[in-house]
């Protein structure tokens, strides 16, 4: 079996997809605690910034070659046909497009990250980053609620 | 300052790519020959509304600033605002959108 074979078998794409995913946020929420705690230098600040955009961008991918490869056509019908087809219908349908909103707020926050804590405070844009760092986590988080749903209406929505 | 101008341009960029993955995401589920235009760019609606999203989001990016010679630190506030308005904003709609269509069903 060769590396490609393994890295797009389906469980390693979940994995990876929420593994991503969850450094993302964690970046995001790490983020948060520089900018609350008025961390001086914007090195970790930026670093912060730099792994969750980084991360999340891998989770879109990898997570987007996984629904149209093999949630689309092998996942979806097994929800659908379940007990819980609002789990497709309202979950998967509003995580796959809110997700796009993510990206940009997230470069939108890593520009914001270069600033640092004097510039921030004289600019008046620290409450500015502190809320829309605080917005891309819970973007996050939800967006992990909502994959929580549809994975187990997919293993449990037919019992 | 260049780092405000940036910050600015990419605050109203981003709120413009979620404005518009808003209104592509509801019109294309009201409207099946829409949403079939999408899948014909890429063969999946939803990788077409991921590019779109890009696009718009680059080249709006590359026109805010050019036409802006700088932005201010009260301009960069508000747009930070409209940003954070606007992505509150589309997750309900989005969110409640697909409610109301489920329960509509």
């Amino acid at each position: 079996m060769d590396i490609v074979s393994i890295l797009t078998a389906k469980p390693v794409l979940i994995g990876l997809h929420l593994g991503f995913a969850i450094l993302a946020i964690d970046a995001f929420l790490w983020l948060l605690g520089e900018v609350i705690a008025d961390a001086g230098s914007p090195r970790r600040r930026l670093a912060a910034a730099a792994i969750g955009s980084i991360s999340f961008i891998l989770t879109w991918i990898v997570g987007g070659y996984y629904y149209v490869t093999f949630y689309g056509p092998l996942v979806k019908p097994v929800i659908k046909a379940g007990n819980a087809p609002w789990a497709h219908a309202i979950a998967m349908e509003a995580k796959e497009h809110i997700f796009l909103f993510v990206i940009p707020i997230a470069v939108t926050v890593f520009l914001l990250a270069r600033l640092n804590a004097n510039e921030l405070q004289s600019l008046g844009l620290r409450k500015g980053l502190i809320r829309l760092t605080a917005i891309t986590a819970g973007l996050g988080l939800s967006l992990g609620l909502m994959g929580f749903i549809i994975s187990a209406a997919a293993r449990w929505g037919t019992i | 300052m260049d780092k405000l101008k940036s910050i600015y341009a990419s605050a109203y960029s981003a709120a413009i790519t979620i404005a518009v993955v808003t209104a592509v995401t509801v019109g294309a589920e009201l409207s099946p020959a829409f949403k079939a235009w999408l899948t014909g760019f890429t063969g999946h609606h939803w990788v077409t509304k991921s590019w779109l999203s890009l696009i718009v989001f680059i080249l709006s990016y590359g026109i805010f600033r050019i036409t802006n010679k700088s932005a201010t630190d009260i301009e960069t506030r508000k747009a930070l605002f409209v940003l954070e308005t606007t992505a509150i904003a589309g997750f309900f709609v989005i969110l409640g959108f697909y409610v109301y269509e489920f329960l509509k069903h």
